[in-house]
């Protein structure tokens, strides 16, 4: 179904249901929007894999920059941003870790883009990452490439697309051909 | 004579100078630290001279914006990696040694400790696999992903894992910065040790210089610290000390010499035995210890200061007329004593186990002797003849009067002391510092320093460390690596939180061994992988990779050192695997110990190893108790070999008491003085007043002097007023240095110098010949003491009411004292006594009889009789009440031409616990009954049974009365033995004794005859037969009518 929007969207935006946008104008929307708990089903496509894996769990958002999300299936476990802060905690082994983001550049990587689009944060976004916008305010696609190392060595583009003020859909191509796909319901959107 | 001396000196000084030029000179930190007796303290030291801790140079950057802060943090690090000076430098920016992390891969299968035979099976793979699909759909997937197909089972996220807990400073601008924002920070390990000095200043330039091409316009600042930036600004501290103060001294005690001579010549003269002190010093150092540390060469500077003294007192006792040989020979028994108890001073140092102040007790005692040798008979070889330099014409008249009226300042003094020694009692923070470092040499600004920037960084203060030893290399691994285990079953239960081990990067052969075993054989792995894999969604061929590596790592040549050179682990590994004489040892630091007690149980537990813990903080707090309490020890024993030496030599405790009591007072006052300003007491401080008392020694013996014409004691009190100056100012400069060593003992021995001689003049014990005179009456000592010890108590309780016990002990136990020196008759501490004649009447070969409890009607006139036949005189001491009731026999005595003195009213055996008013009544009554009765009023005193109380010398002093006791007794009153009677007053009797003995009836014999008729034949006889003659007491100390 994603994937037919996807490839939709590839032909071209659909007909205008609604006004042109803007990036700055998303962007300022997005900043409006306060907390939120949404949850999210991921799908994770690898070439050492013959089979997608498949987790699911619970995303908490909290103005302006914080971004939880608590994963149940298959396994347990958090990732909290706050700020520059990454806890990881590993609720199977009974670990858990603190450090700086940037000290993950793998991870940074990933989570840059979505948090700051969250979070509406047009200058972090234009630092990090071309941006690029299509679609119209009822459904619109984000388009991020990554401007530097080390983020390039591990993603090529993430693709952010969502409804009026609400994310639908984040989808990571990473280097290499893996991607993964994470939708998310339940927000309101 | 003179030619002799001439060429010993040159040829000594010759030796000493080929000696000194063969010499190393080091300012190695560690000479302060001990010669370590246990493994523990041994561990300590060999971490700080040359542990992984102490090639850490801790960098700071600040005083600029953050970016520019980062810029130059990146800038600085390049190019300090790319110095051959430095194993690594880290700056949070992630170029960590690419060396590293290539070994690591490599040899991942032969370090990872969970490699066994179960994690290569079918199930142990299995497992794995299961699980990285799970971590692959996690949020570290991403990483796991990545090193996936080489290393499924997880080798490498085994070995890194326990390096994690290590604490990480914050991070900005992809470099690390402390958490305000203010500095940026970096961490530079040197290659070189921390012991080796040179090098680190080779370092510490390099980093200076980079820094200047990294960030010179920008304003920005460059930090440093580090046990070898200490080292380095240490040892320049002490060389600037060194050169600055022996520059100094020299000019200011030249400049005073100048003034004191006016003579260019005799400068010059009096600063040979201190040159040829010093380099006797140096070169006595350099034999006994083979090398000289730089902190000895400063305390050299006191040797300027001391050794110049004696040709001060050399210089002011040659008077035109009075060749040196012969100054010489007046000044020469109090000049070479005053030496020796400045050597027994010193000694105490040369016992401690410290290697330092051994150095500085050798430099001493050796500097001394020498100059005072070379004053003793080089200096008279080269004065040309009628060489008298005269002292400057103004001194001796301000000197002579300074010193008249010191000794008002007496109550003052002793009121002063009082209040000290109260104070320091009283004391409420801690007096003496309770730790290692304050033995440092560092300033405590650098200290400050280091603290922060180790602070920011998270560098792990290394407190606690596990000791593995061990005979050879591989016991040694295996040990740490039984070790580790434990410890890592400990992190898991939170007893710490991280450690490191030489075996992580370095396991020892029989654990690569069974690892590269527990690899299976590649056809048997593969079969394994594909069981394994069955049913999972892995691609087939994904594994191919690990497969290859695993394969190789059967076949790797098994790690050694060879293996880990070139990269920073292989620095680490070094550091924390060391070999002794002994065997080998392995350190393993801890990290965030939680549980030290149950750590050091199951490291104890581990089973086939020696392991210990050790507490390093604990060690050196240990180490510097040991040191105090051998410091108290030496320095008491080195004050008590000084008093008994002055005992021996003096042979009169009242003359020591004289001689001791000023430096005493110096002491408490020193002390007392420091506290005050605030420094808390060091060893170093207890060094220092032992030598205030050493030093201090030589003046008041001069006091002790008391054969002086006027104007010889005029040219003593200059010569000792400029050489305690001389000697103020080289110890009083050495208070100004940033060598804590030199400043405790410069600030407490200048300034305890000048006091002591301020109040041996003071406290100078004045004998005016007639002691009848009450205005120069002055307590005893045993009276001053207590009563200042009253008043110090009382002063205390008003301060600290809590210590009343210790108050009153004191209390108690200075009674005790007294009662002890009442029960003493022919003491000297509870007043004057005379209990033998005056030399000149033992000159005159006279001895004094004595007669006490009369005049009694039944003896006394027999007694007279007796004297008559033998034409001896006598003195009575008469009780008042018995003269009341026997006038006549009074007045008989007196017409005989004998003396008769006052032995109270009442002779009551409570008169030693009499009150003042009482003990007045009694002495005014017996005095003037007796007055009354023979036309001179007696002018001696006995107290009854010779128990005088501590208040009795006040009022004999009002009547002008002297105490008398005896020098021989015979016990007549209580023993009816003729023969021993006698014989105890007359064993070893001699010119100049005072025999007692009592003219009453105690004893008769059984036919009624008294006794002590047959006691005093004998004895006359014996005085005669010995060529002795028989005077009164009066006649005997050069007063009243001739016998």
């Amino acid at each position: 179904m994603l994937a037919a929007l996807m490839a939709a969207a590839a032909f071209g935006p659909p007909p205008a249901a609604g006004a042109e946008l803007d990036v700055e104008t998303l962007m300022r929307s997005l900043a409006q929007v306060g907390s939120h708990t949404a949850s999210f089903v991921e799908r994770k496509h690898l070439a050492i894999l013959n089979a997608p894996l498949e987790s699911s769990g619970t995303l908490v958002y909290t103005a302006p920059g914080r971004l939880e999300k608590h994963t149940l299936v298959p396994r347990a476990e958090s990732l909290v941003l706050d700020g520059d802060r990454l806890t990881l905690e590993d609720k199977g082994r009974d670990q858990k870790r603190t450090f700086a983001l940037q000290e993950q550049p793998v991870i940074q990587a990933f989570v840059e883009g979505v948090r700051s689009t969250l979070a509406g944060d047009l200058a972090t976004l234009s630092r990090f990452y071309q941006v690029a916008l299509d679609g119209n305010e009822r459904r619109w696609r984000l388009l991020l490439r990554p401007r530097e190392q080390p983020m390039q060595d591990f993603v090529s583009e993430i693709r952010i697309s969502g409804s009026r003020d609400r994310i639908r859909a984040i989808e990571i191509v990473e280097t290499g051909g893996d991607r993964s796909v994470m939708t998310i319901t339940g927000n309101g959107a | 004579m003179t030619r002799w001396a001439l060429a010993g000196w040159l040829a000594f000084v010759t030796a000493c100078g080929a000696v000194i030029a063969r010499t190393e000179f080091s300012a190695d930190i560690s000479a302060f630290l001990p010669r370590s007796p246990t493994p523990g303290q041994r561990v300590l030291v060999e971490q700080l001279r040359d542990g992984v801790v102490s090639r850490l140079i801790l960098i700071g950057i600040e005083g600029a914006a953050p970016e520019a802060l980062a810029q130059a943090s990146k800038r600085l690090a390049a190019e300090l990696r790319r110095s051959e000076q430095f194993v690594s430098v880290a700056n949070g920016e992630d170029a960590g040694l690419p060396g590293d992390r290539e070994f690591v891969w490599r040899y991942r299968y032969l370090l990872s400790p969970a490699v066994t035979p179960g994690r290569f099976s079918a199930r142990g793979l299995r497992e794995r696999l299961e699980e990285n699909l799970q971590l692959l759909g996690s949020s570290t997937g991403p990483v796991v992903r990545r090193m996936l197909p080489r290393d499924p089972t997880g080798e490498l996220l085994e070995l890194i894992e326990p390096l994690e807990g290590q604490g990480r400073p914050a991070t900005r601008e992809g470099v690390w910065f402390a958490r305000d924002g203010a500095r940026a920070l970096l961490v530079a390990q040197s290659r070189a040790a921390g012991y080796d000095i040179d090098a680190q200043e080779r370092a510490l330039a390099a980093i200076r210089s980079a820094f200047e091409r990294a960030a010179g316009g920008s304003g920005a600042v460059l930090l440093l610290a580090g046990p070898g930036v200490f080292s380095v600004s240490a040892r320049a501290a002490i060389r600037g000390d060194v050169v600055l103060f022996s520059l100094i001294a020299s000019a200011l005690i030249a400049g005073l010499l100048f003034a004191l001579f006016r003579s260019p010549r005799a400068v010059g003269l009096a600063l040979l035995p201190v040159a040829t002190g010093a380099a006797a010093g140096v070169a006595a150092v350099s034999l006994g210890f083979g090398t000289v540390h730089g902190i000895t060469l400063g305390f050299g500077v006191t040797l300027i200061g001391e050794g110049v003294d004696y040709a001060i007192y050399l210089f002011t006792h040659s008077a035109p007329g009075v060749p040196p040989r012969a100054a010489l020979g007046r000044i020469w028994p109090t000049l070479r004593l005053g030496v020796l108890t400045s050597i027994l001073g010193f000694s105490a140092m040369l016992f401690s186990g410290f290697t330092g102040l051994a150095q500085l007790g050798l430099f001493s005692i050796s500097g001394l002797v020498v100059a005072v040798a070379a004053t003793r008979w080089v200096l008279p070889a080269l004065l040309p003849p009628g060489f008298a330099p005269k002292v400057a014409g103004a001194f001796v008249p301000a000197a002579m009067a300074l010193e008249g009226r010191a000794p008002r300042l007496r109550y003052p003094l002793l009121a002063a002391v009082t209040l000290a020694a109260a104070l320091l009692v009283a004391q409420r923070g801690p007096l003496w510092s309770e730790e290692l470092s304050s033995l440092s040499p560092v300033p405590r600004s650098d200290q400050l320093l280091d603290q922060r920037l180790r602070r920011d960084i998270g560098a792990p203060d290394v407190r606690y460390l596990v000791v593995v030893r061990e005979r050879d290399e591989e016991a040694v691994l295996q040990g740490a690596e039984a070790v580790a285990a434990a410890l890592r079953s400990a992190v898991r239960r939170g007893l710490l939180e991280g450690y490191d081990s030489p075996s992580t990067w370095l396991p020892s052969r029989a654990a690569q061994a069974a690892r590269q075993a527990a690899l299976p054989a590649p056809g048997t792995l593969r079969k394994n992988l594909a069981q394994a894999q069955r049913g999972l969604p892995y691609r087939a061929g994904t594994f191919e990779p690990f497969l290859e590596d695993a394969a190789a790592a059967k076949k790797l040549p098994l790690i050694d050192h060879a293996a880990l050179r070139g990269t920073g682990l292989a620095l680490k590994v070094e550091t924390l695997l060391v070999r002794r004489e002994d065997g080998w040892r392995a350190l393993l630091p801890l990290r965030g110990v939680v549980d030290a007690a149950e750590l050091a149980r199951e490291i104890g537990a581990v089973a086939g190893t020696q392991a210990a813990l050790l507490d390093l903080k604990r060690e050196s707090d240990e180490l510097y108790g040991g040191y105090r309490r051998e410091a108290v020890v030496y320095s008491l024993a080195g004050a008590a070999a000084i008093i008994t030496l002055l005992l021996v030599t003096l042979r009169s405790p009242r003359r020591v008491y004289d001689a001791v009591a000023p430096l005493a007072a110096a002491v408490v006052v020193v002390t007392c003085l420091l506290a005050l300003v605030g420094h808390t007491l060091s060893i170093f401080h207890l060094v220092g007043l032992l030598l205030v008392v050493a030093v201090g020694s030589n003046y008041s013996l001069f006091f002790d002097r008391q054969a002086l014409s006027g104007g010889d004691r005029g040219r003593t009190l200059v010569s000792l007023i400029f050489a305690a100056v001389t000697t103020m100012v080289g110890f009083g400069l050495l208070s100004f240095s940033s060598v804590p060593v030199l400043k405790a003992i410069g600030s407490t021995v200048g300034l305890g110098a000048l006091l002591a001689l301020s109040f041996s003049a003071i406290l100078q014990r004045r004998d005016t010949g007639a002691a009848g005179d009450a205005r120069a009456w002055r307590p005893a000592p045993a009276l001053e003491l207590t009563l200042m010890l009253h008043a110090a108590g009382a002063l205390v309780l008003v301060l600290r009411p809590e210590l009343w016990p210790w108050v009153l002990a004191a209390v108690a136990a200075n009674h005790l004292l007294l009662a002890a020196a009442v029960l003493w008759p022919r003491g000297q501490a509870l007043g004057p006594n005379l209990n033998r004649l005056p030399a000149p009447a033992a000159g005159r070969n006279e001895v004094c009889l004595t007669f006490d409890d009369g005049p009694d009607p039944d003896v006394t006139p027999r007694v007279l009789d007796l004297l008559d036949r033998h034409q001896a005189k006598a003195s009575f001491f008469c009780v008042g009440e018995q003269a009341q009731s026997c006038p006549h026999l009074v007045k008989e005595i007196a017409r005989r031409g004998h003396s008769v003195e006052n032995h109270s009213q009442r002779h009551s055996p409570a008169f030693a616990f009499y009150g003042p008013w009482r003990l007045k009544r009694e002495v005014e009554a017996a005095q003037s009954v007796i007055a009354g009765l023979t036309s001179r009023p007696p002018a001696f005193f006995r107290a009854p049974a010779g128990f005088r109380g501590p208040l009795l010398d006040p009022v004999l002093a009002r009547c002008g009365l002297r105490y008398v006791s005896w020098t021989r007794r015979g016990f007549d009153a209580v023993d009816g033995d003729v023969q021993r009677v006698a014989a105890r007053l007359t064993r070893d009797l001699a010119a100049g004794d005072v025999l007692v003995l009592h003219d009453r009836a105690y004893r008769r014999w059984p036919a009624g005859e008294p006794a002590v008729l047959a006691v005093l034949a004998a004895v006359l006889e014996r005085i005669a037969a010995a060529g002795l003659r028989c005077v009164s007491l009066p006649a005997a100390c050069g007063r009243g009518p001739a016998a």
